[in-house]
């Protein structure tokens, strides 16, 4: 009997049924976000290139998150969100700003760093190729 | 003189599937009476002397020998092999992409973007790829692989899991109360948060059940933390357990008392705990990323997203009808058989042989 049980068992109906019972009753994954939870963040200790990249697409703050619950849920967080609209977001757009002041200016200096790195490289095999000319090496 | 055929890969670690299934494809390896040795940059000194050499003795190949490299992460050796003079197969488990880790541990990102790099520098270097899994090969070739490539799952040693357990873990879960379980370390591509949302909703169906989250949180400390504080956030913190770094005994422990796995993972190569999972006749609920399908085959229960209620609903239908929970256990059983020793031993001697011929027209 239990053999025979067993064989009419089909997983994908079990699991329609399951949606169903879901959609039926109006659960929602509506809950605490992870997001939401503040975590150590490292120093972006890669190499300089992907530190730059990873600040190029980070600069922008995104004031706001996509909401997610069920309608009346959802609802609420977007009266909250136009309540509270002329107060955080000149906040994150001048943030945003001064992020992306701030990454142009990095970029500048890591340009410039190179250009001045070449330069007291030619400089130095300069003068190692005249104090070889003065120690009588080439001659 | 003997033909040596010799594995390589940049770290041995103690416990983790690559390291095992090195050690295990070089006992096949000796068995099929070649001259073998594993080469390793770092080399876990929990492992019996002698397990392995270092990587930087590894001398005197010729031509009629064979380097077998293991390929899961970034190193060196992506450039070294080919200054080897010798045929050489890639077993690829596949490479973590690194955005899953850029938000916790950066360096481990560039070590994975690093990984990638090699991968595509390799395509010219090997002369065969095993893949662990179809979805491993699909992966070489979109990376521009022409070599041959074969699919040739991970070789358990299922022996091991017959060992004992630890008594006192055994007995602590085993209070009657529903253990939800995942096994494998803690990292941002596992989705241990999606586990723990997953649970969060099975203990309003189930209030006394009981999470556990078995693996090491080794370089991904804050991601460990943040998970924590996640679930003291969802009111859940005493009924989750981690583990953090455990012995053998106490994952053995561990499948012997769960009585759902649940994996939410949303990258693995193949995924030795879901078949972990099916020796121990523990039924599986899996979210269908990556590999997961291919290794379940047609068994367990596999969540099409990361929606919480459904997979907590489906826990809950698993613990509660046991016809269904038989069934899954009868079909991951079957799927057991494709995984097993004397199986995956036999497809490696035969492409390996294969390859060897190939070697000598």
């Amino acid at each position: 009997m239990k053999g025979n049980q067993m064989d009419n068992i089909n997983t994908e109906e079990i699991m329609a049924q399951i949606k169903q019972e879901i959609k039926e009753q109006e659960l929602t994954s509506d809950m605490l976000s992870f997001e939401d939870i503040p975590y150590r963040k490292p120093a972006q200790n890669g190499s300089a290139d992907e530190t730059m990249a990873w600040l190029d697409s980070h600069h922008y703050v995104q004031p706001y998150k996509q909401l997610s619950g069920n309608p009346v849920s959802v609802f609420g967080k977007k009266t909250v969100r136009k309540l509270t609209k002329f107060y955080i977001e000149p906040i994150a757009s001048e943030q945003s700003d001064i992020n992306a002041n701030v990454v142009d200016m990095l970029r500048y200096l890591t340009a410039e760093n190179k250009r001045l790195a070449d330069r007291v490289e030619a400089l130095e095999n300069d003068l190692r190729a005249l104090r070889r000319e003065l120690s009588g090496e080439d001659i | 003189m003997t033909m040596r055929i010799v594995q390589l890969l940049p770290t041995l670690s103690y416990g983790d599937a690559v390291s095992n299934d090195a050690i295990t494809l070089g006992g096949v390896i000796s068995g099929m009476g070649f001259d073998t040795a594993i080469y390793a940059e770092i080399i876990d000194k929990r492992l019996p002397a002698g397990t392995a050499r270092k990587a930087e003795k590894l001398a005197g190949l010729d031509k009629s020998d064979i380097i077998i490299y293991h390929k899961s992460t970034g190193t060196d050796l992506d450039k070294k092999l080919g200054d080897f003079p010798c045929r050489k197969i890639m077993i690829y488990h596949n490479i973590t992409p690194p955005e899953f880790f850029r938000p916790y541990n950066p360096e481990a990102a560039a070590l994975t973007a690093r990984g990638y790099e090699g991968l595509r520098r390799l395509k010219s270097t090997v002369d065969m790829c095993l893949a662990v899994s179809e979805y491993n090969k699909a992966d070489l070739i979109r990376y521009g692989f022409t070599c041959p490539i074969e699919v040739r799952p991970i070789l358990i040693p299922f022996a091991d899991y017959d060992k004992e357990p630890d008594s006192g873990t055994l007995a602590r879960y085993s209070d009657g109360k529903t253990n939800i379980l995942f096994v494998g370390r803690i990292a941002p591509n596992k989705k241990q948060e999606d586990v723990i949302r997953a649970f969060f909703r099975y203990r309003e169906l189930d209030p006394s059940a009981r999470l556990i989250l078995a693996g090491s949180w080794a370089g991904f400390e804050n991601y460990a933390d943040r998970l924590k504080n996640y679930a003291k956030a969802l009111g859940i913190a005493d009924s989750v357990v981690f583990t953090g770094k455990c012995s053998f005994a106490d994952i053995l422990a561990y499948y012997r008392t769960a009585s759902v796995f649940l994996c939410m993972s949303e990258h693995e190569g193949f995924c030795v705990p879901l078949v972990e999972a099916m020796y121990f006749d523990v039924p599986v609920a899996a979210r269908d990323t990556s590999a997961i399908s291919g290794t379940l085959g047609s068994s367990g229960m596999l969540l099409p997203d990361n929606d919480p209620v459904l997979a907590a609903r489906v826990m809950q239908r698993i613990v509660s009808d046991s016809s269904l929970r038989q069934h899954i256990v009868s079909g991951q059983r079957r799927r057991l058989e494709d995984f097993s020793y004397d199986k995956i031993k036999a497809l490696f001697e035969a492409q390996l042989k294969d390859f060897i011929d190939k070697g000598k027209i």
